[in-house]
Parts: C-alpha cells; sequence; structure tokens
C-alpha cells in the first residue's frame, strides 16, 4: 500500500498526460513496477482519456429517418416546413405540459419531427449524470430503470444525450461480476444504448483491492480516478446531476 | 385521420400558446433562488425531512424570494399518497408555495402492478417523469438538494 500512497492522484493524471519531470517520473515508474493496482489505474486514467477524446470528436450518428418521401417543389416543400415546425412545437409543448399527454398520440409529430430536432440536438445535446453509493439491489434497479426511461424518452423524440452512471463505495458492486442482480440488465442497456457509460470509482476500487476484496467489474464499466471528483468535474461542465 | 391529427395538431398548437403565454408570465416574476429538492424512497423520515428543507429555505430566503419544487418519484412517490403519514402535510405546504411534483411514470407503474388507481393527495400536481422534470429544472438554474 505504501508504494500507492506516494503517488498522489494528481501526480498519476500528471503522468499519463506526460507533464511530469523526469526525477518525478522514474518515482512513478518505480511504483508502478511494484503495484499492479497502480497499473491498471494507469490503464484505465488513460483509456478513459481516449474515451472523452472519442466521445468529443464523434459526430453523432444520424437518426433513423422517416420513410423518404418522393422529392415535391416550391410551395409544397414550404408548407411542409411550416407544418413540421408547427409539429415541432407541439411536441415540445406536450413534453412541458405535464401528465395529460400521453407519448402514444404524438408519434406522428414525433417521427416528422425527428430530423430536424436531431440535427439541432447533435451539436448540444443533454448531459446527464446519475450516482450510486449504495449496493442495494433494489436501488440499483431503480437507478437502471431511470436511466432507461431518459435513454428512452430522447431516443424516441430525437433529441441528443449522453448519460453517465457514477458509482462509488458500495454502489459500486453495481458493476460487480456475479455480485450484482442488475448485471443482466447492464449489458442489455450498454448494447441497445452507445450513449451510456458506466463509470466506477478508481479510489473505491483501491480501497477495495486493499484490504483483499478485488472487485472485478463487468467489461462495461470503465474506471475514473475518483467517482466525487468525476462529478464535480462534470457539474462543472453543466452536466445535470441525479443522485438515486 | 389526418383531419383527426390536424384537428389536434391545431387543438394543441393554439394550447402551446396558451402554455407559452404562461410562462412568460411566470418567467418575469422569476425569484432568486430556485431550488428542487428529491424524494425517492418511501423512507418517512427522509420524506419528512424533504418538506422541513423546503420549510426551512422559504423561512430562510423568504416565501417571496424562492422557488421551491419537491419531485417525487420511484417508491418516494408515497408521500403524495396517503399511504405515507409524511404525506398529510402535502396540502398545507402546497398552499405556501411549495410545488409538489408526481412523476407520472411511477405512478402509471404502481397503478398497473396493483390493478388499482392511485390517488394523490391534494396540492399536488402531475409531470410526465420525475427525473425528467429534475433535468428539466437544473437547466432552468434549480439548485439540486436531495435529503
Amino acid at each position: 500500500m505504501s508504494s500507492l500512497n506516494d503517488i498522489s492522484q494528481e501526480q498519476l493524471e500528471a503522468f499519463v498526460d506526460g507533464q511530469l519531470d523526469a526525477p518525478d517520473k522514474a518515482r512513478v515508474l518505480l511504483a508502478l513496477e511494484a503495484s499492479e493496482t497502480l497499473r491498471t489505474q494507469v490503464a484505465e486514467l488513460r483509456r478513459l482519456k481516449d474515451m472523452v477524446r472519442l466521445a468529443y470528436d464523434e459526430v453523432p450518428e444520424p437518426l433513423p429517418r422517416p420513410i423518404a418521401s418522393p422529392p415535391i417543389g416550391g410551395y409544397a416543400v414550404a408548407a411542409a416546413a411550416g407544418a413540421l415546425i408547427m409539429l415541432a412545437v407541439t411536441q415540445l409543448i406536450a413534453w412541458n405540459w405535464n401528465g395529460k399527454s400521453s407519448l402514444g398520440d404524438h408519434s406522428v409529430a414525433t417521427a416528422a419531427t425527428a430530423p430536424p430536432q436531431a440535427s439541432l440536438a447533435a451539436v448540444d445535446p443533454e448531459l446527464v449524470m446519475f450516482h450510486i453509493s449504495t449496493s442495494d439491489d433494489r436501488v440499483g434497479t431503480e437507478l437502471l430503470d431511470q436511466v432507461e426511461l431518459v435513454a428512452s424518452q430522447y431516443r424516441r423524440s430525437g433529441r441528443a444525450l449522453r448519460v453517465v452512471v457514477v458509482a462509488n463505495n458500495e454502489g459500486l458492486r453495481l458493476y460487480q461480476v456475479g455480485h450484482s442482480q442488475n448485471e443482466r440488465r447492464i449489458r442489455e442497456l450498454f448494447a441497445r444504448y452507445d450513449n451510456i457509460t458506466f463509470a466506477a470509482c478508481g479510489n473505491t476500487l483501491q480501497r477495495l483491492a486493499g484490504s483483499g476484496d478485488s472487485v472485478r467489474l463487468l467489461p462495461q464499466a470503465i474506471v475514473v480516478d475518483s467517482g466525487v471528483a468525476e462529478i464535480a468535474r462534470r457539474q462543472q461542465q453543466g452536466w445535470k446531476y441525479i443522485r438515486i | 385521420m389526418i383531419i383527426r391529427t390536424l384537428k389536434l395538431t391545431l387543438g394543441s398548437a393554439l394550447m402551446a400558446l396558451l402554455v407559452l403565454a404562461g410562462q412568460q408570465a411566470v418567467a418575469d416574476s422569476d425569484p432568486k433562488h430556485k431550488i428542487v429538492i428529491q424524494v425517492s424512497t418511501d423512507d418517512v423520515r427522509t420524506q419528512n425531512i424533504a418538506m422541513n428543507n423546503a420549510v426551512n429555505l422559504q423561512k430562510a430566503l423568504g416565501q417571496d424570494n424562492v422557488a421551491i419544487e419537491i419531485v417525487a418519484y420511484g417508491p418516494g412517490l408515497t408521500m403524495l399518497t396517503p399511504k405515507s403519514p409524511a404525506s398529510k402535510r402535502v396540502p398545507n405546504l402546497a398552499m405556501q408555495d411549495i410545488t409538489f411534483s408526481a412523476c407520472g411514470n411511477t405512478k402509471a407503474k404502481m397503478e398497473e402492478k396493483s390493478g388499482k388507481k392511485v390517488v394523490l393527495v391534494d396540492g399536488v400536481r402531475m409531470v410526465q417523469a420525475g427525473v425528467l422534470r429534475i433535468m428539466e429544472l437544473q437547466e432552468e438554474g434549480y439548485a439540486y438538494v436531495r435529503p
């Protein structure tokens, strides 16, 4: 453990970013040699940085378009555009207009408005982060229910969205292989939505490993340095935050 | 079918204008502080703490200076039904400018499961989904509190 304690999280990040000077770098390298946990952490840090870079470079995938209509000209296009805008407004209001409207009633409007809304949304996706810190399977299920609800609503209405689930402390069990009742559900969600990231707190992982409880995580989960730091960073970047 | 859709659309568009006008009026008198309190547990103590938080915030900041919305979803929806003893306080607090929003999604699920209509106490309004409402409020600059 002492070698871990010698290297701070900041130093580790600076190391990954190639910003350490020679003596510090040597010290980190030495510590890396001695600790597998540290090596894993560095690997995950690199992976995370790559993923973040990818996520920002990535152009959102185009949404399935409604059945293509034959080319029509002039007034017809203008009229169609007008109708689309009206439908879009209606749809937005139906959204705000709580409770009363069921989505089914507006499926026509949704299909028609998806492309224009998507092109707007592609520039500025909704960002939402969920946080779990308890191992209670009931809470885990609740979390996945909410994540799925949000993801499916945004997909249905053609709006761009990114979701991050952050698990720390006992919440980490949600991702533990052979532990969580929700394992299959996580695999399914991950397969169905490419805009959901499952992030595990590296500090928690390290702490558990230090006390002889080495947790194997589902391959769908990535490890971040610290769950709390991740939440703070993202909140500063304008992510919505919901703790389950 | 097309005519029905058109009628629906026109109806909704009219509604849209009305709602927009209403929202404009609200936006003009935007209070200084905005707070959303999440209740997602059936633990009565936590439900009561959420309401205490709301009342204390109102006292501390002045009722006219703060907008408070309590959003209940998942097991937390019980706070807004007679099932939870905490629900007794809800109608009074609703009259004191505290907004209570019930998750329509949770309500529908509960009704499906029990086969019975879920009755909410007075002073509660419905939202499509609690989580989406919380996201929307954060977008509007509401601070998020989860007791």
